[in-house]
């Protein structure tokens, strides 16, 4: 009996922790399960001026203070630890082995944690729960449900997720929930209950994809994804563009974690061909393995590299090295990890306070910005409405010109069918140390698509983004 | 279908990954036939190690493949090491309250074990982020293809461990109480054989093994996968299937050849592109295949104990 004991609490255990580990210091846990947090350890000062403008909001917060706006701080930044019954937001997120988007939440978090020490939302704290999909969709279902029934989350905000926007996006429109996330799946991108922060797989890809045959991939561009339910969509507009410039278009799906990685990359670059075009839709982890295999097998110069946002991260710049210097063009959907704006500058001090363990990265700025722009429209709200889901998700909807340095246009919602609100880009290379540098500024995203072109009509009709 | 020039670098590739798999099913196998236990934890606990001495490597977010120097070139045996404790410690605290259980109840208490470790993994080190470490070599062209020194080293070792295994099992006092275990665990107690003694060897033995695994591993892979790492035992599982946990030379060569065949399907185009597509089933597709040719005999196992 003894032993049947041990044995059932040793793997009970190893169960529970393969499923709620999370990274080290990160108050964020996206790995499983749930996490509430509203601890905070410290302020932050940094400062600027933009503006955000909330049309669905009521009052000015209250006092002396004045809600912070991009750059300024953290919330009402008056130094005064938040008190009281917390504002719960929540959102689902990815989090298994090869597909780990929890950084983004992370900072979401550490942005939160600054903001309860200077003031929460009017004095109350804000909270996050992130809930693991483990990329299964009666996960992913259940999550949100978990949040909106049983959590009763005001907003679903900062989700980086492979399946929310698939399995829910019928969900959060029954309830009223409108859902700003970080996008992977074409739904995240063409309904009306979810606005991203970024610009998706597909459209950053094409960004990639415009900038490599701008530098002289010709022939043939093959492109590469992980396997998932949402593959086919992912590199989509690759093959459109490829089309377009007269190119022929290949897609490789991997499994992922990838075991093999020299095979696979000698594969692809033997289907693109001397000259083509190479586009890496993959995260850190993952387009590291193939990178690094390239370069063992001489295969850098053989074609011209492209990537998707997720390798702007400056630990894959640092673990690239020399051999890669300017010789991969990652589209970055976010401004420059070193650049001076003052948001820019918040974003670094707030990722240093409050989550030393997370890089500077895509993902991060990502749940930076999500969190500052709920923040900022808490913020702007009578504060007898926060806590009602019904007045939150007006607000929300009602973003328009949330000025910010972290993308290149103003960010909003609006009342549109599909949302593409960040469809403007950079180019970066990795410097060759540690570091991703500017490549190219601000650039338009080609509209091969019906999605941006009916969304760049809206944008000057409904005037949403014009600072 | 490629052609044998295409196929080339692949084969090479295959044949690295396959020496992987057959010094995996040595350690499995070795382990199995002294203890009875399938050591479904031998990838999380290389893959630990492998972590650990990342970090003693000076690894970090702003390095994410530390270069090596200096005393913390003592981070490489330290994985050999790590990976012989930890098994050790296994073996000399979990396995013995297992002994005498079923061996799915001891297949599942490893598979705790695995699941245990990658938990602290995940905890210690964010899989969010990219990692590797590096293991000095020198690249050269054979054919069209680029060759590194790993890949030989992990074709060379593999062949070792197999003839060192085999060797020590056959002509030493240790080895043969190893497999009058195997044979019969209860008579070789009876006639004196120090059965704790030696199964405690058996598991530093195969942690030894695991270590020089994971000393190539990582390079292999590129990455510290935490999830590649840990379940890379089950690919590699297919391969001492195949030699029905006695033999290591089938072993070894059905190891070698289902390496070879997961990365030669690669290229393969057009019509044949499902191949590709269903490549990484290869080790499982090899073990359904061996099982059904083993079960011929319809041995039924109960409490252990085959019943013709």
């Amino acid at each position: 009996m003894k032993v049947r004991r041990s044995a059932a609490v040793l793997a009970a255990l190893g169960l529970v922790l393969a499923a709620c580990g999370s990274s080290s210091d990160s108050s964020a846990d996206t790995t499983g399960g749930s996490t509430k947090t509203t601890d905070a350890t410290s302020d932050s000062s940094a400062t600027t001026d933009a503006n955000t403008e909330t049309s669905g909001g009521g009052s000015a917060a209250p006092g002396e203070s004045k809600p912070a706006t991009a750059g300024e701080g953290c919330g009402l930044n008056n130094g005064k630890k938040a008190e009281g019954d917390p504002i719960v937001v929540g959102n689902v997120t990815t989090s298994v082995p090869g597909i780990d988007f929890s950084g983004g939440p992370a900072l979401q978090q550490a942005y939160f944690d600054c903001v309860n020490e200077n003031g929460g939302i009017n004095g109350r704290p804000i909270e996050l729960i992130v809930e693991n999909d483990n990329l299964k969709p009666e996960d992913a279902a259940a999550a949100a449900r978990k949040l909106i029934e049983s959590d009763k989350v005001v907003a679903v905000v900062g989700g980086f997720s492979i399946l929310d926007c698939a399995v829910n996006a019928d969900y959060y429109k029954e309830k009223g929930y409108f859902t700003i996330v970080a996008g992977v799946p074409a739904e995240c991108f063409s309904s009306p209950n979810f606005a991203a922060a970024n610009m998706g797989p597909a459209y950053s890809a094409l960004g990639a994809t415009q900038v490599i045959v701008d530098k002289g991939a010709k022939g043939k561009i093959v492109s590469m994804i992980p396997r998932t339910a949402t593959s086919a969509y992912g590199n989509s507009l690759v093959g459109v563009y490829a089309k377009e410039k007269g190119m022929e278009w290949e897609n490789i799906e991997i499994d992922v974690p990838i075991a093999d990685p020299n095979a696979a990359i000698i594969d692809a670059v033997n289907r693109a061909g001397e000259g083509g075009g190479l586009i890496l839709n993959f995260t850190p982890p993952e387009g590291l393995k193939l990178l690094k295999a390239a370069e063992e097998q001489g295969l850098i110069d053989k074609v011209v590299w492209g990537s998707s946002t997720p390798l702007n991260d400056n630990s894959v710049a640092a673990a690239l090295g020399e051999a890669w210097a300017g010789k991969l063009n990652v589209n970055a959907e976010l401004s420059l990890l070193d650049d001076p704006a003052p948001e820019m500058e918040l974003y670094r001090t707030i990722s240093e306070k409050y989550a030393p363990d997370q890089p500077l990265g895509s993902f991060q700025q990502m749940g930076f910005m999500i969190g500052r722009i709920i923040v900022h429209t808490l913020l702007e709200m009578d504060p007898a409405d926060v806590d009602d889901p019904v007045k939150v998700n007006d607000a929300i909807v009602n973003i328009k010109n949330f000025n910010t340095d972290i993308v290149c246009k103003p960010w909003y919602y609006g009342k549109l069918d599909a949302h593409v609100p960040n469809n403007w880009d950079y180019n970066v290379v990795p410097n060759g140390t540690d570091v991703m540098e500017l490549d190219r500024d601000c650039f338009e995203i080609a509209a091969v698509d019906d999605i941006l072109k009916d969304v760049r009509k809206a944008e000057v009709e409904q005037k949403l983004n014009v600072g | 279908m490629p052609g044998l020039g295409e196929l080339w670098p692949f084969l090479i590739q295959g044949l690295a990954f396959g020496a992987m798999y057959a010094m995996t099913g040595t350690g499995l196998v070795v382990l199995y036939r002294t203890t009875g236990v399938v050591n479904l934890a031998f990838g999380a606990i290389g893959a630990m190690a492998a972590h650990i001495a990342w970090t003693l490597m000076g690894g970090s977010l702003t390095k994410p493949i530390p270069v090596v120097g200096g005393v913390r070139i003592l981070a490489y045996p330290a994985i050999v090491l790590l990976c012989a404790l930890l098994t050790l410690l296994y073996g000399l605290w979990i396995a013995p309250k297992l002994a005498r259980r079923d061996p799915l109840v001891k297949a599942l208490g490893m598979l705790g074990a695995a699941l245990f470790l990658q938990g602290l993994m995940k905890k210690g080190w964010d899989s969010s982020k990219a990692r590797g470490i590096l293991f000095p070599q020198q690249t050269f062209k054979l054919g069209n293809t680029i060759v590194s020194t790993t890949q030989i080293l992990a074709l060379v070792l593999s062949v070792v461990v197999v003839l060192a295994v085999t060797t020590f099992l056959n002509k030493t006092a240790t080895g043969t109480a190893m497999r009058a275990i195997a044979n019969d665990r209860d008579v070789s107690s009876l006639l004196g054989v120090p059965v704790r003694r030696v199964e405690t060897m058996a598991w530093f033995g195969s942690g030894l093994l695991c270590g020089v695994v994971f000393l190539l591993l990582p390079p292999l892979f590129k990455s510290l996968d935490q999830g590649t790492m840990t379940y890379f035992v089950i690919s590699a599982l297919a391969g001492a299937v195949v030699g029905q946990f006695r033999s290591l030379w089938v072993t070894f060569w059905a190891s070698l050849g289902i390496g070879v065949l997961e990365s030669v399907l690669t290229p393969f185009k057009n019509s044949l592109h499902f191949m590709a597509d269903y490549r990484k089933l290869v080790p499982y597709v090899v073990a359904v295949v061996a099982i059904l040719w083993i079960s011929r005999r319809r041995t039924v196992v109960l409490a252990g104990r085959e019943m013709q």
